[in-house]
């Protein structure tokens, strides 16, 4: 007997393979992806390269996402392959199966499909680690790693995942077998049909959840903002998208439905009731398809702008190898020229042209009419307003700029007025000039956090050190909102052409001896010298090798996660087109020998059938445009989390993605469409034949 | 002149992956009169489906000619057959062949929609229609929410309201329970009294005694026939039953023999 349901079930496999192989392959490619993303999160060859940690604590980050994907889209396929069977079970039925020989058969076919999934997934993603491993050193422009490695832990924790995965699947399947008859198997295309109405709740609820989510994005001005709304307004675009493919789509076609003269010409007769058929049907899948596209272009045009970024980033915050703030006390012995020089050189850093010069920056809120307010701690609306002499900005940026009395230069890519003047507390107010370029001085990474950045050029030093001190006596509570004391304290800039290996160690030293200073970070010091020692009232230094090895470790790490992930949603996607077509194809197929036989010419029968194939595939990719115009100041927003303060590069790279996707689905439309019309073909040809 | 006039028809089909021949018609000729309501019956086999996928112009008949209402059908192309199937023809199947996407009074408009006809118009000639076959509470439903007559009763309107010169019928009882089967056929009678050619093939005694005439199919020619004339329904059963029955056992020993 034992063999008897083996038999069936792999004959009914057999026949179905349609729907089998690409379900079994399916799972095979969710269960590697997330090998994949596990095992490189352990590689221990990755977690010793360079930025290597940062990177797999990002790369983690994956494998929550892949593992619910994975048990969403196996469960929703697996039903398209349930109700494929369905007739063939109700045959059974009829023949005299009992309910539990059905079920029997069910949990052989699960069991096995489940089986070869996980098997085949075993060798896809021993095999796929290695090219991932490979190509993601590649992209770090590290040497290859010629060892092998298989994270047995992971491959168990794997297993087990799908192994509950597939079990919950198995459960709903005999579920759904206990509770029908055999009847309701025979009849399956017939029964649960609904008349398409119009579910306008529905309808003005996805209207309002999709807009309530457009509006929070474009309303958005800062990246904390949209930190802080992201998941948010994510979930409510999605809801709301449900929604409208569910319900708004078939109220729109009702609409169009209702205006008679419209409704009862020969085109729009079938193509508009053909659309609340395949509506009302695909709603769901075609939403799926249209966030899983949204979150592909999201991905892949944001991870591309970070991973082309990185160096633009870097050169923007770092324009020099070091950067050092000094404030020597009075009575000191050498100028701070020789003081750095020799204390560099004495640890091995080799030292190039020192530029020197002063600045100052403090966080503050600026209003409409330009008055800018220094703030102690933190607001996600203040900017980093940084403070500089002409002087330095010429010798900076190797120009000649002029700035007349009572003029301030002001360079800012993130302020949206157009100042006419700026003004301090205590009349200090001066006329604007907008420059071009900023200032090329050392800034930091403090974008992350606030509204962004605004550099001001002032023509006299002496008006800064003013400002700065009524600013200072203004504050009842003595709180310095300022980073530094601009008259005080001088900043070197420095490069240098020793490894960056080398400059990173002296920076990690200093600043673990700093750190180790029992009265504080920034307490005044004494450093030894080799030419006897010096105390400082302020010392501390920069280093750019030491943030472009911080820096490295995330962006590549954002950047692979992303294509991993690409990859996940690009192969849920196809996976969920190929059913849908391939369901359609047999529902159409007999659809097209009626019209036939009342009267529609084969010719008119196709272009009109063509037309709805093609809208409501590529629906769920032109919303999918829209709903990413509309989060672009969002995510903009949170590139400058990155510190990408150029947004315009994203801009083009997410035109550029779309663009590239459309193409790619409209590929993958091509090719699973010509499964549709091969069934379509296949039957009406059969059918013929038969008549 | 005749409505309908089949002269030496015959279909081969080639079937696709032998190259084997089947002949499904051998040599089929017969005139159907305007006004006329003729059964056509046959065992399953006998290719009396194929008679009619080639008077609908579903299918190429590989020699011999049809005219109908005056018209050469193996003349025409594709597009002009389309137009003449949905102006001159008429169809109901066995297996109603409604589309779930269309309400019932979109389903019964389809060919006319096709013709580019009025949406006014189209209300007018449904009225009368929906009012004989007793469908007028059905128009706003849809395929699956009404019965096998119903949709059956559905399908003939589709069939006449175009006007069409003849109504081609295949199987029209043949998915449905006694109760319905007899309403249909009372529908087809008056139909017919109306003026309405309509062309049947069943092999349901009762469906093809409804009839004024019957045809015999068998082996791929017309067998034999029968008319009602003056017979009531109940006498016409019985002699298309004896006839079933003398044709059936004679089986193939009465090979090239012509009763007609």
């Amino acid at each position: 007997m034992r063999n008897l349901y083996l038999k069936l079930s792999l004959q009914s496999m057999k026949k179905n393979r349609a729907m089998f192989v690409p379900y079994i392959l399916f799972g095979a490619v969710m269960f590697a992806l997330l090998y994949v993303v596990g095992a490189l999160a352990q590689d221990s060859y990755v977690a010793s390269i360079e930025g290597g940690s940062n990177l797999q604590e990002i790369l983690i980050l994956g494998n929550p996402i892949i593992a619910i994907s994975s048990v969403i889209f196996i469960a929703y396929i697996s039903s398209f392959v349930l109700k494929r069977q369905k007739k063939e079970f109700g045959l059974y039925r009829i023949l005299g199966m009992e309910r539990k020989h059905l079920v029997r058969v069910v949990i052989i076919e699960n069991v096995l499909a489940a089986i070869a999934s996980i098997l085949i997934g075993i060798v896809i993603g021993v095999s796929l680690e290695k090219v991932a491993q490979l190509s993601l050193l590649k992209i770090m422009n590290k040497e290859a790693d010629m060892g092998f490695e298989i994270s047995t832990i992971q491959l168990i924790s794997d297993i087990l995942i799908f192994s509950v995965v597939y079990c919950i699947i198995i459960l709903k399947n005999i579920k759904d077998i206990v509770f029908s008859s055999a009847l309701d198997y025979m009849n399956e295309s017939r029964t649960g049909e609904k008349r398409p109405k119009a579910n306008w709740v529905g309808a003005i609820l996805g209207l309002l959840f999709t807009g309530t989510g457009y509006v929070m994005s474009m309303k958005c001005e800062n990246s904390a903002g949209a930190l802080n709304i992201f998941f948010f307004a994510v979930i409510l675009v999605i809801i709301g998208t449900y929604f409208l493919f569910i319900s708004a789509s078939v109220g729109f076609l009702q609409i169009m439905k209702s205006n008679k003269k419209y409704y009862y010409k020969i085109n729009n007769f079938i193509s508009i009731s053909g659309m609340t058929y395949r509506m009302k049907r695909n709603g769901a899948g075609l939403a799926s398809i249209c966030i899983l596209s949204t979150m592909v272009l999201v991905i892949m045009s944001s991870a591309t702008t970070l991973y082309t970024s990185m160096y633009d980033v870097l050169d923007e915050q770092f324009p020099y190898d070091f950067s050092i703030a000094l404030q020597m006390p009075a009575d000191a012995t050498m100028s701070g020229d020789e003081f750095v020089t020799s204390y560099m050189e004495d640890n091995g850093i080799e030292v190039g042209d020192v530029k020197s010069y002063r600045t100052t920056d403090a966080l503050s809120l600026i209003n409409e009419n330009g008055y800018i307010d220094p703030i102690v701690g933190y607001d996600p609306n203040a900017y980093v307003v940084t403070i500089v002499s002409l002087d330095d900005y010429n010798m900076f940026n190797d120009s000649s700029i002029e700035l007349g009395d009572n003029q301030v230069g002001l360079y800012s890519l993130d302020i949206k007025e157009d100042f006419e003047q700026v003004s301090f507390t205590g009349d200090n107010a001066f006329e604007v000039v907008n420059l071009d370029s900023d200032s090329k001085m050392i800034k930091g990474d403090t974008l992350t956090v606030c509204s962004g950045y605004v550099t001001l050029v002032f023509e006299n030093p002496e008006d800064i050190v003013r400002v700065q001190n009524s600013i200072l006596a203004s504050r009842e509570d003595g709180s310095n909102p300022f980073s530094n004391n601009y008259d005080a304290c001088v900043f070197y800039a420095l490069d240098s052409s020793s490894e960056p290996k080398t400059q990173r160690d002296f920076s990690d030293r200093v600043f673990n001896s700093r750190m180790a200073n029992p009265e504080g970070y920034n307490a005044p010091c004494t450093i030894a010298l080799a030419g006897g020692s010096q105390s400082a009232l302020l010392f501390d230094i920069t280093s750019r090798a030491s943030f472009e090895f911080s820096y490295l470790g995330v962006y590549d790490g954002l950047f692979f996660l992303g294509i991993l992930l690409c990859t996940a949603f690009i192969v849920i996607t196809v996976l969920i087109m190929y059913f849908k077509q391939l369901l359609e194809g047999y529902e159409d197929a007999g659809n097209y020998l009626i019209m036939r036989k009342v009267g529609l010419d084969v010719k008119t029968i196709k272009k009109t059938v063509f037309t709805q194939i093609v809208t409501v595939f590529f629906l769920p990719l032109i919303v999918a445009g829209i709903h990413n115009a509309f989060a672009y100041p969002m995510i903009s927003n949170l590139l400058k989390t990155f510190g990408i303060s150029d947004t315009s590069k994203f801009f083009y790279v997410l035109v550029a993605s779309i663009v590239i996707f459309a193409i790619a689905y409209g590929i993958i439309f091509f090719f699973t469409g010509r499964k549709y019309y091969w069934i379509v073909r296949e039957s009406a040809e059969g059918s013929e034949a038969s008549l | 002149m005749s409505m309908l006039d089949v002269k030496n028809v015959k279909k081969i089909y080639t079937t696709r992956f032998a190259g084997a021949k089947i002949s499904a018609l051998s040599n089929v000729s017969f005139t159907v009169e305007e006004g006329e309501y003729v059964a056509i019956m046959g065992e399953s086999g006998s290719g009396k489906t194929t008679l009619l996928n080639i008077i609908a112009t579903l299918v190429k008949p590989t020699d011999g000619q049809v005219i109908l209402d005056g018209k050469h059908l193996d003349s025409m192309k594709e597009k002009e057959l389309a137009i003449f199937r949905r102006e001159k023809l008429g169809f109901v199947f066995q297996e109603f062949n409604l589309l779930n996407n269309f309400s019932v009074k979109d389903n019964i408009f389809l060919p006319l929609v096709l013709s580019g006809k009025k949406y006014n118009e189209m209300n007018e000639r449904i009225k009368p229609i929906a009012q004989k076959l007793g469908i007028d509470d059905l128009l706003e439903k849809y395929p699956y929410e009404i019965s096998g007559g119903q949709k059956q009763r559905v399908a003939a309107a589709r069939a006449i309201i175009t006007k069409p010169s003849i109504v081609l019928a295949d199987e029209p009882t043949g998915a449905l329970d006694s109760k319905s089967t007899d309403e249909l056929l009372k529908m087809f009678r008056g139909i017919n009294e109306d003026g309405q050619t309509i062309l049947m093939v069943t092999h349901s005694v009762k469906a093809a005694s409804s009839a004024n005439r019957v045809l015999f199919i068998k082996d791929g020619i017309v067998y034999h026939q029968l008319y009602r004339a003056s017979m009531s329904q109940d006498d016409f059963y019985r002699v298309i039953s004896d006839s079933l029955t003398a044709l059936t056992s004679e089986g193939g020993d009465n090979k090239g023999g012509d009763n007609k």
